[in-house]
């Protein structure tokens, strides 16, 4: 019965450790974007450059947003550590593969860049002022 | 070479305040530019042997750049061209060339086509080799990546299809298929190798010219669903000719000298994984290479009939290696590797470098051993341990040692003595260092 009680209160902590993982980023996206969600492996294939398209056909525009809420961004949706995340991204840089995702240092120009980008997905933490943006729902 | 260092150490001073990666020029979603770039410069000691450059005395002849240009053009097309210049001993001479230029129209995200020069498929990590910076290591391993195949196998001029097919919880299945030309330097690596290799048969080769006559690759890599977990498999096909004069050694039963066509396919294969998981990184790869020489000499002589009544004959390279790297802090990542390459698959003890009698001839003494090749010269073993600091993002120093066992894949011509004869020692250290900036 001992375990079991311990057992528990493990669980609790995980699940109360992983709520708050996820509910310190929300995905924001430009309004002109069709979904109104995106699936957790959908997320994961934009960031690492292998979904480029919308439902719609339109091109996705990616951007990130230096700082705590990137590495929490990249841990929980694209399974990357900032460092890995980096590699993967001069990759394709240096060979001609692709470009990097344009860079944010402040919530603040995060949500001016996916306000005023066609077809642009960004994260910022929770908290943030968010008008000109929607936000979109996570699917497993 | 002075100034290659104070630019390295201007760039360095530069990038410690610099987190930017980039020079934009114009700021709208299409037909803005964006330029990268990369300097390198490196120092290689050996105890034993030279590898690639006069290393025995030291040798700083070891140093990259590279600059890139690309834009988006619209939803679906992207341009972009590498000017990149290298040094490493005799390869290289720093002479600046296009590393890859290409335009690359996506028209789906499961298919794509790229017209151009591309970079070439080949393992995990041929595509980024001339980038010190994106992996742990100095030099790849050498049992996969060899020196003296690497300018031939850096790009491919021609057409490329490739595209990302996702399926699901299986991951995602990444294809690459590229075919076009490569090149091959009359004074190359492999021509080199070459030459090297008909002056074991009793033929002295002085080549004049090559031609392609083609070059395929492709590639597939499955992202698993497992987290960090890669496997990979790579081919590719070649075909040149070498026009070479050449000239029959004294010990040959007809003597003489021959204009001769050299056709050499090449037919390659990898298997690869690669593992990423936090801190830590796995890669173990396997080559297979299968060669076949057909030379066609020109007349009736004694010798041109010698040459042609050789026919085809075939050689099998193979090697594999395994490596790991763990990552310490945001600026220390450590790393080892265990690799081991054989120049003839079929003679991995380099039993015919020591046998008296020619192994083709019998009655003639054995070309190998009379210019002094020893059975070590048939393979390399290496033990490499790395150590990269990352000063800043954009600025990388590295330094590694590789504890060397044979000597196979080394250029002849910079490890014989007085009288032309291979001079090799078995067991060696390596010591390299480097330094990369980049923006």
């Amino acid at each position: 019965m001992k375990h079991v009680k311990l057992g528990a209160l493990v669980l609790i902590m995980v699940a109360g450790l992983m709520g708050h993982a996820l509910a310190d980023v929300l995905i924001i996206a430009n309004r002109g974007v069709s979904v109104a969600s995106v699936s957790k492996s959908d997320l994961e294939r934009i960031y690492r450059g292998q979904l480029s398209r919308w439902e719609d056909g339109s091109r996705v525009n990616f951007a990130i947003l230096r700082g705590d809420v990137m590495d929490s961004f990249l841990s929980e949706y694209v399974r990357m550590s900032p460092a890995q995340f980096d590699q993967h991204w001069k990759r394709q840089v240096f060979t001609g593969r692709g470009q990097m995702p344009p860079t944010m240092n402040r919530p603040a120009d995060m949500v001016t860049y996916v306000a005023n980008t066609q077809g642009a997905i960004g994260f910022v933490p929770e908290g943030t002022r968010i008008d000109e943006v929607k936000v979109l729902g996570i699917t497993p | 070479m002075k100034s290659l260092k104070g630019l390295m150490l201007g760039l360095g001073m530069l990038c410690m305040g610099l987190p930017a990666m980039a020079v934009e020029f114009g700021d709208d979603l299409y037909g803005g530019v964006t330029v990268h770039g990369f300097v390198s410069q490196g120092y290689l000691l050996s105890d034993n042997n030279n590898f690639f450059a006069k290393t025995e005395d030291g040798s700083a002849r070891f140093n990259e750049f590279g600059v890139n240009i690309s834009s988006q053009v619209s939803d679906n097309l992207r341009v972009g061209l590498q000017i990149f210049a290298r040094n490493l001993g005799e390869f290289g001479e720093g002479e600046p060339e296009i590393d890859w230029g290409f335009a690359d129209y996506r028209w789906r995200d499961w298919m794509g086509i790229r017209v151009g020069k591309m970079k070439m498929v080949h393992g995990l990590y041929n595509t980024t080799r001339d980038i010190d910076m994106l992996r742990n290591s100095i030099f790849l391993p050498q049992s996969v990546y060899n020196e003296a195949w690497r300018d031939t196998v850096s790009a491919i001029s021609g057409a490329e299809i490739y595209g990302d097919l996702y399926m699901g919880n299986a991951g995602t299945l990444s294809y690459q298929f590229q075919g076009g030309e490569t090149e091959f330097a009359v004074d190359g690596g492999v021509v080199t190798s070459l030459t090297d290799q008909s002056r074991l048969a009793g033929v002295l080769s002085d080549p004049q010219s090559t031609h392609t006559k083609y070059s395929m690759a492709g590639g597939l890599v499955w992202y698993t669903p497992i987290n960090g977990l890669r496997l990979s498999t790579t081919v590719w096909s070649v075909e040149f000719d070498m026009e070479t004069n050449a000239v029959a050694e004294d010990f040959l039963p007809d003597s003489g000298s021959a204009n001769v066509k050299a056709n050499t396919v090449s037919r390659a294969y990898t298997a690869s994984l690669e593992y990423l998981r936090g801190p830590f990184t796995f890669a173990a790869e396997y080559m297979g290479n299968r060669y076949e020489f057909t030379n066609q000499a020109e007349g009736h002589s004694d010798f041109a009939n010698f040459i042609n009544a050789a026919g085809t004959r075939t050689l099998n390279t193979e090697g594999y290696y395994a490596a790991m790297a763990y990552r310490f802090t945001d600026w220390l990542e450590l790393g080892i590797s265990y690799s081991e390459y054989y120049a003839d698959k079929d003679d991995r003890s380099g039993k015919l470098n020591t046998i008296d009698e020619h192994p083709r001839f019998p009655g003639l003494s054995n070309p190998r051993k009379d210019t002094g090749y020893k059975d070590h010269d048939a393979w390399l073993k290496d033990i490499g341990m790395t150590a990269r600091f990352d000063l800043t993002p954009n600025w990388v120093f590295k330094l590694e040692g590789h504890a060397m066992n044979g000597a196979a894949i080394l250029m002849k011509d910079i490890n014989s003595d007085k009288n032309n004869n291979l001079n090799t020692s078995e067991n060696w250290f390596l010591f390299a260092a480097k330094m990369t900036v980049s923006f």
